[in-house]
């Protein structure tokens, strides 16, 4: 049955003619636009950057000699603009202090290893300890009087 | 649990029925002169067999067990006829060679699957498990018999060690033996008996505080008992088998299902590998670091702890278990291995296939069982009591008649009715309603090998088939963080492992305030041991005690005040009765000593 | 805090009182008024305004009972009754202007028979009703159909005598045959040939009564005295009875007891019934029972009210839905519960001493401490999981066939 996936159906020139068209149809709409006219080259070209029109419109203050357009900038829209830089300022203080205060300290990357080690070093601290013990054998543990006392004897010549 | 008992009835049954009176005292008394007197007969029977050579036909060890097992209720039956509900045998015969720690008391029927699935002990005659395979003792055996005996709950335990000698034969008239056992077992047994009296001692001062002697400190705690031990077997280079407890018993709650039932208010010096490894590093700074802290949450009061002050009114039961250190020279862990039954194992000599004969009921399971026979058996379990049993106990002609002398006759009818039981009892233990009591046998673990093992998983293993357990102690070794699985697995992959010889000492001890003693003053009444019936082997060991030490001296000022009559603490004993052959009613001559 | 009324501006101590004053009448009369947007009213001018209402609707209030049919039934029989006997009246009244002038005429003429007399009035009735009739027939109204209806029937009333059989319907020449000697034995006949059976004979107390009322049924209403069947005449009525041995007096519901309760009296089985208790009285008291017959009377009412004080109804039979007292105490279970009772428990365990002591020592528990919280969250963590796979599983499906490579099938 015909479908994308099959194997032997010719699809090959058909697609790629499409997705030609289709590319330059989008290009066209985008050319439309204007998206394409400081060019890429030039200082003032806008790529990269973001596109808005809103922004371009609260931004511009130019007054282009009355010509009519249908760009508009709501009133609403104006105020969202105006609330945003605020908050970009208030975000850029924020940052700033925050890398002076880093500034002046030095990173501790010894902390992240320090818990790590307490965690096994338990275990490790008593093995450690144990073998102390164990080797040291040659101290104390000698039975006192072994050989040279008396011993000790209980019962006697009877089956108790 | 499905059953609970109501605030009021756990208050008579735990508080009231355990203060001592008069009746009280009484039933304890005769179970202790009961236990006694089994005690003696069993004693005799070995001798006889063994030493004296006068029995024709020779009593294997699951025959012995019987026949003491008989023997105690039918001189039990004799007492409290009609006035108490519950009257028995509360532990059955044991008779533990050797390595075998405890719970070696199996059933005439399994005598054979013991000899098939163990034969390569019965090649040797030095295999460790030899004597405990064939039920034949042979000399040098360190012979290890426990016994106990209730009467509505009051319980009285003894367990007593032996050795059996080669017999000098020169002078037939006065038999003795040919010499005293020497060596590392005689170590044991000399640190096992001093111990046993040492800590008798010292509970009998227990009443009397103020005479305890300064070295030991103003109260009789849980760590001074644990000082005083295990200074002694320091002494005689011997290591305190895990087992080991000096606790206080109640009615009905004489340490015979410790690890079945965590019991509130357990009140005792238990000893533990756990200990053995706080013992090592005892002196260094890591001695309060360990990687295991429990966090499960458990009833506080059912933890044994050392914290307990011995006080008057209680009676406590001593179970000393010591194994000499002279295997090695170096340092090891002792340890307790559990046996079981299935065969098809490694087939090594160092290896024990057996099934265990004594049963503990699990009172808190209940499970609507499927076979007439188990529900049958079930039946008959109930009515036994809540001490541990074993099948034959069920039997029909259970105590054996031994007028008659036909004894072959009467194991062969207990022994078809054993076939019964059987089948109903797997299905019963299947269920959890009945509980195998463990035979243990002590290996020695060198703390090397432990040390250098790598531990992955940490404490994540459990080990199912472990012995019973007592709460706040399933982990053994807390502070390396190896569970029993693990440790386990170590005692079977060591090369060096060994199995020890255990020596074991248990009485039973009523601390008697003055207003329930004879004599108006308080003293100790020792139900069980003494020199009548626990009187030490002939044995010689090389160690003795070190009087430079403080707590040595303590201890020889302790034994001085029980010598002493007049300003000194009393300790009486129970005297067994004096008729022990069986078959005869008795009169009972009980004559209190005082020591 | 005082519990207040709004609507009738009241203050009440209690909330208890509070409430039986929201339950009154008055209360809700002021509430209506304030729906209507009235100033609530007082009580005492609620209780007159009441009083008014009354005296109106006393008249009305005949009107307002609701009457059973039996009763309706026998109502209106009385009502044609009445209306007939007026009629009648009128009539003979009719007739006997009729006859005078006839008489005068006779008389005049002198021609008359005697006999003729007897049959006119009854006859003549019909006429003047069948006159009657045809005069307004476009004015009957129900009424005057059933007085018409009545009329007839009074006009074919056959009277029944209480010693003849009220069923048997014989011709006239075997008419001997249900006549008998007197009413016992035509009881007897009427029990044993049609199953007439007297319910509560020991209460009867008029027995010819009864009897007599039931004849009137069959012979003047000509209606069966079982089912409503209405015969167009005596005939009718009782062949149907016969034939449908309808010959039962009926005592089922509390409305056919009540029709012929005149005729019994139940007064001895009433709860508070006292025997008359015989009191032997001697010569000498019965002057003075006679002068003090108030008195004596008033002692042994108060006698009885204190007896009845202490007597608390033991045989009485009474259901409580779950379970039917008998007299005799015993109590029967009704079958709803039927599983319950049926039930076997298991009997509870007794535990020896032993074992309660083990039991009781024993600080095993199976309750884990388990967090909500976390065992929730646990749960969703896996069920996010199994959908994960689940989800992948079937995307993964859909490019199994997916080949990267031409395959040639023909590859040789």
């Amino acid at each position: 049955m015909p479908s994308k996936n099959s194997i032997n159906r010719p699809k090959l020139v058909t697609n790629l003619k499409n997705k030609a068209q289709k590319a330059g149809l989008k290009r066209s709409r985008r050319d439309q636009r204007g998206d394409f006219q400081p060019a890429r080259s030039s200082e003032t070209s806008k790529s990269g950057e973001i596109k808005s029109v809103a922004l371009d419109l609260y931004f511009q203050d130019e007054k282009t000699g009355g010509s009519i357009t249908n760009k508009t900038l709501s009133k609403k829209r104006a105020k969202k603009i105006e609330r945003n830089l605020k908050y970009a300022q208030q975000r850029k203080l924020l940052t700033d202090l925050q890398a002076k205060v880093e500034n002046d300290m030095d990173v501790d990357t010894a902390l992240v290893k320090k818990v790590k080690e307490t965690k096994d070093s338990k275990l490790s601290m008593i093995k450690k300890a144990m073998w102390n013990v164990l080797d040291d054998t040659q101290s104390q543990q000698n039975l006192p009087l072994s050989s040279s006392g008396q011993g000790t004897t209980l019962g006697g010549a009877w089956f108790p | 649990m499905e059953l609970a008992v109501s605030a009021e009835d756990t208050q008579i049954l735990l508080k009231d029925k355990n203060v001592l009176q008069e009746s009280v005292l009484d039933k304890y008394r005769v179970a202790g002169q009961i236990s006694q007197t089994a005690l003696k007969y069993v004693v005799n029977l070995i001798n006889n067999i063994y030493h004296f050579k006068t029995e024709e036909r020779p009593l294997s060890i699951s025959e012995l067990c019987l026949l003491t097992d008989s023997f105690i209720l039918t001189r039990l039956e004799q007492y409290y006829k009609n006035k108490v509900n519950e009257r028995g045998i509360a532990i059955p015969t044991n008779i533990d060679i050797d390595q075998v720690v405890t719970g070696w008391c199996p059933e005439l029927d399994d005598v054979e699957n013991i000899t098939n699935s163990n034969k390569e002990q019965l090649t040797k005659e030095d295999a460790p498990f030899n004597s405990t395979v064939t039920g034949f003792l042979k000399a040098g055996d360190v012979v290890k018999i426990t016994l106990g005996v209730h009467i509505d709950g009051y319980t009285s335990e003894i367990s007593h060690t032996m050795v059996i000698y080669p017999v000098d034969s020169s002078n037939v008239a006065e038999l003795k033996p040919a010499g005293p056992l020497l060596g590392g077992k005689a170590d044991a047994i000399a640190a096992t008996h001093i111990a046993m009296e040492t800590v008798t001692a010292l509970l009998a001062c227990a009443l009397t505080p103020e005479k305890l002697p300064a070295s030991l400190g103003n109260n009789v705690t849980g760590s001074t008992i644990r000082n005083v031990v295990d200074t002694i077997a320091r002494s005689y280079n011997c290591g305190v088998v895990p087992g080991s407890r000096v606790r206080r018993i109640r009615r009905f709650l004489a340490g015979q299902n410790e690890g079945i039932i965590a019991e509130r208010e357990y009140k005792g010096v238990i000893w533990t590998e756990s200990h053995e490894e706080a013992k090592l590093l005892a002196n260094t700074e890591v001695k309060d670091i360990s990687v295991i802290t429990s966090a499960t949450p458990r009833v506080v009061s059912a933890v044994p702890t050392d914290n307990f002050t011995v006080s008057k009114g209680e009676v406590y039961l001593v179970d000393l278990k010591m194994s000499p250190l002279d295997g090695s020279t170096k340092k090891g862990l002792i340890t307790l291995e559990t046996v079981d039954s299935f065969t098809g194992k490694s087939h090594k000599v160092d290896q024990l296939v057996a099934r265990s004969g004594s049963y503990i009921r699990d009172y808190a399971q209940t499970h609507h069982l499927k076979l007439k026979t188990s529900r049958y058996l079930l039946g008959k379990i109930d009515k036994q009591g809540v001490y541990p049993f074993k099948l034959s106990h069920l039997a029909q002609n259970f105590p054996i008649n031994m007028e008659n002398g036909k004894l072959d006759e009467e194991l062969t009818t207990i022994k078809k009715e054993l076939r019964q039981f059987r089948l109903g009892m797997s299905e019963i233990s299947n269920n959890y309603l009945c509980v195998e009591t463990p035979i243990q046998v002590a290996k020695w673990v060198p703390w090397e090998h432990i040390l250098k093992s790598n531990n992955p998983n940490g404490n994540l293993t459990f080990d199912a088939t472990a012995a019973l357990t007592l709460p706040g102690h399933e982990v053994p070794l807390p502070k390396l963080g190896i569970s029993s699985m693990k440790l386990k697995q170590l005692t079977k992959s060591s090369k060096e492992t060994i199995e020890l010889p255990v020596v074991r000492e248990c009485n039973t001890v009523i601390l008697c305030d003055s207003d329930v003693s004879n004599n108006g003053k308080p003293e100790l009444l020792r139900l069980t041991g003494g020199n009548k019936t626990c009187a030490p082997s002939w044995i010689h060991s090389k160690y003795e005690l070190n009087v430079q030490e403080p707590l040595v001296q303590g201890i020889f000022d302790l034994v001085s005040l029980t010598k002493d009559k007049r300003f000194g603490i009393s300790i009486r004993e129970t005297q067994p009765m004096k008729e022990i052959s069986t078959g005869n009613k008795i009169t009972t001559g009980t004559d209190a000593m005082e020591l | 805090m005082m519990y207040t009324c709004n609507t009738c501006c009241l203050e009440f101590e209690t909330s208890e009182l509070q409430r039986t004053h929201m339950k009154c009448d008055w209360h809700r009369y002021n509430l209506k008024r304030r729906v209507a947007q009235l100033p609530p009213v007082s009580e005492a001018t609620f209780n007159g305004k009441m009083q008014q209402m009354k005296e109106s609707t006393e008249d009305d209030s005949a009107k307002d009972k609701v009457l059973t049919k039996k009763e309706q039934r026998r109502k209106e029989k009385e009502a044609l009754l009445e209306k007939k006997r007026q009629l009648l009246e009128i009539a003979r009244q009719n007739m006997l202007k009729a006859m005078q002038e006839q008489q005068k005429k006779a008389e005049s003429e002198g021609i008359m028979t005697v006999e003729e007399p007897l049959p006119i009035p009854l006859i003549q009735p019909k006429d003047i009703t069948q006159t009657g009739e045809e005069n307004e027939e476009a004015e009957l109204t129900p009424d005057q159909l059933a007085e018409k209806l009545m009329a007839e029937k009074i006009a074919n009333k056959v009277d029944i005598p209480t010693n003849v059989c009220l069923f048997c319907n014989h011709n006239q020449k075997e008419k001997h045959l249900s006549t008998f000697k007197d009413m016992e034995e035509n009881i007897d006949h009427m029990f044993k040939c049609h199953g007439f059976y007297i319910p509560e004979q020991k209460y009867l107390v008029d027995k010819e009564g009864l009897i007599k009322y039931m004849s009137e049924k069959i012979g003047l209403g000509n209606v069966c005295i079982v089912c409503n069947y209405q015969g167009r005449n005596l005939e009718a009525v009782r062949n149907h009875m016969l034939s449908k041995r309808h010959c039962k007096i009926p005592y089922e519901s509390t409305n056919d007891k009540l029709e012929i309760s005149e005729f019994y009296d139940f007064t001895s089985t009433y709860q508070d019934y006292k025997k008359p208790e015989t009191v032997i009285v001697s010569a000498a008291d019965v002057a003075v029972a006679g002068e003090d017959d108030g008195e004596w009377e008033d002692v042994t009412d108060e006698e009885e009210g204190e007896g009845e004080e202490d007597e608390i109804p033991e045989e009485y039979l009474y259901s409580d839905g779950m379970a039917l007292h008998l007299p005799t105490g015993i109590k029967v279970g009704h079958r709803s519960l039927q599983r319950y009772f049926n039930q076997v428990v298991k009997p509870e365990r007794e535990l020896t001493e032993g074992q309660g002591t083990l039991v009781a020592a024993d600080t095993r528990s199976f309750v884990s401490t388990f967090d909500k919280k976390t065992v929730q969250v646990q749960q969703r963590a896996w069920q996010s999981e199994v959908k994960d796979k689940k989800r992948d599983d079937k995307r993964s499906a859909k490019f199994i066939n997916q080949q990267a490579h031409y395959r040639d099938q023909l590859l040789q």
